[in-house]
């Protein structure tokens, strides 16, 4: 019984063995490392997902600043240069190394089937040029300048870096304008279900009892409507005179309303996770106020989680906005998205004619893998104390 | 605070928990209709006195947390009164007091957790974890609160450079030493120990314990130190209280109640305690105990115990005995104490 008294003698308290000043330095900056460089550190082991990342990034401000990267706007259409074929860059002509060039297309027409074929003039060289002068435009709506970032110098050439559709639009610009459209639909679908799904999920589970019933009950209920029956029937009662704008804010919205059951999920468990934590007892033990306790101990364990679950949010959105234009229930010409982009290539015989104007359908699966691997690679990192 | 009420209590007793009960409905359905109560304290009396150590042990689900919770009022008593003597001498009853006041109270009595990982938040520093009690009560400038938080870390044997990094820097018992220093931060009187050394080893249990010896010696605090461990009770507490179903079973001095227990329960739990002695076995006699702790929700008539109890008669059965005085001023909830020899341990 008295077995304890044996320890007495190694009551001092034992000292830390000095480490080597370099390792000890390292040590200390892990000892002392925010919670977000943890997470840092952690997320950049996950290398597809940094790559995802880096790929994210340059798509959002080729999207931002579309108008400038794009050689052509939007609309501009030509008849002259309808289905037209990717332009391709290319850097040796008459086997000698130049500057990057494309061989400028003769257009012809098949005598028997009347088609259009477009050939390389392999006699011609057309360099592609840097900041030059074409449709005059507002950047970011602010200054009007000329000036795009690549093209060429031929008023009867065009460079279309993804071919053009059968208006003689280019496919390039107009995929980088439909991203602004597409992404931001995501983003702004996946912030008005943030804020449903927090605010639900936070009083689900921070309150519990039959408020928490009745909320699950809800989402159960969203969750278990058919979604395309209830698109088309939202989508018939918008009138169709509204201002295309409106009706893409507005079809965020609807998303969303059956978007945010996920992210409610996720809070409401965390909540309940976390309200019977040790350390947010030991607060309340101290005196804290409900205020201090959710915002100093239970959000700031929560955010990363948070973020992780709005990153696989995102993708559902971007799928959703591009099902429903696809289906023409959503945006419609002249608003360009990606589903509005795909609609062109619904027929048969543009895709065997065009095959490029899948590319937006392309664009579609990379955003969202990226999304995907993003989301998961922060989901990994986002408990950095956990194993 | 004149708003609290003055209650008599003895002038050397710190807390007075008197007739404490705490029952716990169990709800089903969608309209949560209560179907059973889990009586996780029933009619619980005790004093702790000032600058002593007691010591609450029993096994698990026998309600000792409830107890530790409820004296700091983590839940809202059911029935019964807890008096706690402040600082100043004024005596309140706590069950009774609004969140203000409480708050108040808060600074003199605080808690040592029994897990040292979930009870630190992994995303604060120590500056800020330690620091926190000082920041809710509004206890000084942020140098202030530095300093003092340096010097609570150099209290419980921690470098005080160690202010910047967060808790995943350090082991269990270092761990285990932060939240020590977090309690103490606001100087309390009285601090409730749930299980503070059971999920440490043995050698860094034994640190803390001591360390925890000496704060009390310099700082006069009162503990109130729940555990399973007996060893460890035996080591630390000036009196024991030993419980079961939620409920008192003996109460007395520890020596006492080691040597001569009045109890079959607490005999059955001092003959399951391992002896450094291995041949002192042979000679000691073994009462093991039957079967498992009841089920809270369906408790036995009659004595809580009696289903285990080598010594039940019939009386037992029928009649729940109530927690009385016997020689020596000990406390039993025994119809037999007077009249049954229970086997203790002698330290050597």
């Amino acid at each position: 019984m008295t077995d304890i008294q044996t320890f007495d003698r190694l009551s001092a308290l034992p000292a830390t063995p000095p480490l080597a000043p370099k390792e000890a330095a390292r040590d200390e900056n892990v000892y002392t490392a925010k919670p977000w460089t943890l997470i840092w550190w952690r997320f950049r082991k996950h290398k597809l997902a940094v790559v995802s990342l880096g790929f994210m990034i340059t798509l959002t401000l080729l999207a931002i600043f579309a108008d400038f990267m794009s050689p052509y706007l939007p609309g501009t259409f030509n008849k002259l240069n309808t289905f037209a074929p990717p332009s391709v860059v290319r850097v040796i002509h008459d086997g000698q190394l130049q500057r990057p060039f494309i061989y400028p297309m003769k257009r012809t027409r098949d005598m028997e089937t009347a088609r259009v074929i477009y050939q390389e003039d392999r006699t011609k060289v057309l360099p592609v040029r840097f900041f030059v002068e074409g449709e005059t435009y507002n950047l970011l709506g602010l200054v009007e300048t000329k000036t795009h970032f690549f093209g060429v110098d031929d008023r009867r050439q065009q460079i279309n870096l993804l071919g053009t559709d059968s208006l003689g639009r280019d496919l390039f610009s107009r995929l980088l304008y439909g991203a602004r459209v597409t992404l931001s639909a995501g983003l702004v679908g996946v912030a008005f279900s943030f804020v449903l799904g927090l605010a639900l999920g936070a009083v689900s589970g921070y309150y519990g009892g039959w408020l928490d019933s009745g909320i699950q009950r809800l989402m159960e209920f969203i969750r278990s409507i058919p979604t395309i029956p209830l698109w088309m029937g939202l989508a018939a009662a918008l009138p169709i005179a509204w201002d295309p704008l409106f009706v893409y804010v507005l079809i965020t919205v609807i998303l969303s309303l059956i978007g945010w059951t996920h992210l409610a999920r996720v809070v409401r468990g965390r909540f309940f996770s976390l309200k019977t934590e040790d350390y947010v007892l030991a607060a309340r033990l101290s005196g804290a106020s409900e205020y201090r306790i959710v915002t100093k101990h239970m959000l700031p364990a929560m955010t990363s989680y948070i973020i992780a679950s709005l990153t696989l949010a995102v993708p559902e959105m971007i799928l959703g906005e591009t099902a429903l234009s696809f289906l023409g229930l959503g945006l419609r010409p002249p608003v360009v998205s990606w589903g509005v982009l795909l609609q062109d290539a619904q027929n048969l015989r543009s895709i065997s004619l065009a095959p490029w104007l899948l590319a937006p359908g392309v664009a579609v699966v990379l955003v969202v893998l990226a999304f995907n691997f993003i989301g998961d690679g922060l989901r990994d990192a986002a408990d950095p104390y956990g194993q | 605070m004149s708003t609290f009420q003055q209650k008599s209590m003895d002038a050397e007793t710190l807390i007075s928990v008197r007739g404490a009960k705490k029952y716990f409905p169990v709800t089903e359905g969608w309209f949560n209709r209560q179907v059973a109560t889990i009586k996780a304290v029933d009619d619980i009396s005790f004093d702790i006195r000032k600058g002593e150590t007691f010591g609450l042990v029993g096994e698990s689900g026998s309600g000792k947390s409830s107890i530790a919770r409820l004296i700091l009022r983590a839940y809202d008593l059911t029935e019964g009164e807890i008096l706690f003597r402040r600082t100043s001498g004024d005596v309140v009853d706590i069950t009774t007091l609004g969140d203000r006041d409480m708050r108040e109270i808060r600074r003199e009595m605080q808690m040592i957790f029994q897990d040292p990982y979930s009870s630190l938040n992994p995303r604060m520093t120590l500056l800020e974890l330690v620091g926190e009690p000082l920041v809710i009560h509004g206890m000084g400038t942020p140098a202030e609160i530095k300093d003092r938080v340096s010097e609570l870390l150099g209290l419980v044997g921690l470098r005080p450079e160690y202010v910047m990094r967060y808790p995943h820097a350090f082991s269990g018992g270092q761990r285990q030493r932060i939240g020590i220093a977090r309690a103490l931060a606001l100087n309390p009187s009285f601090i409730a120990a749930d299980e503070a050394v059971s999920a440490l080893d043995v050698s860094v249990a034994a640190q803390n314990i001591n360390l925890m010896q000496d704060l009390q010696e310099k700082l006069g605090l009162t503990y109130l130190f729940i555990t399973h461990d007996l060893g460890m009770v035996e080591h630390i507490s000036d009196r024991v209280g030993v419980m079961y179903l939620g409920r008192l079973m003996e109460v007395g001095p520890t020596d006492e109640l080691f040597a001569k227990p009045k109890h079959p329960y607490t005999e059955a739990l001092l003959a399951a305690v391992p002896q450094p002695d291995p041949r002192g076995n042979r000679t000691r006699k073994r009462v093991a105990l039957k079967g498992e702790i009841a089920d809270a929700m369906n408790i036995p008539t009659g004595c809580p115990f009696h289903p285990r109890c080598a010594y039940a008669d019939d009386k037992c059965r029928a009649e729940t005995p109530a927690l009385r005085v016997v020689e020596g001023g000990r406390q039993v909830r025994c119809h037999h104490a007077e009249s049954l020899d229970l086997v203790g341990v002698t330290a050597q």
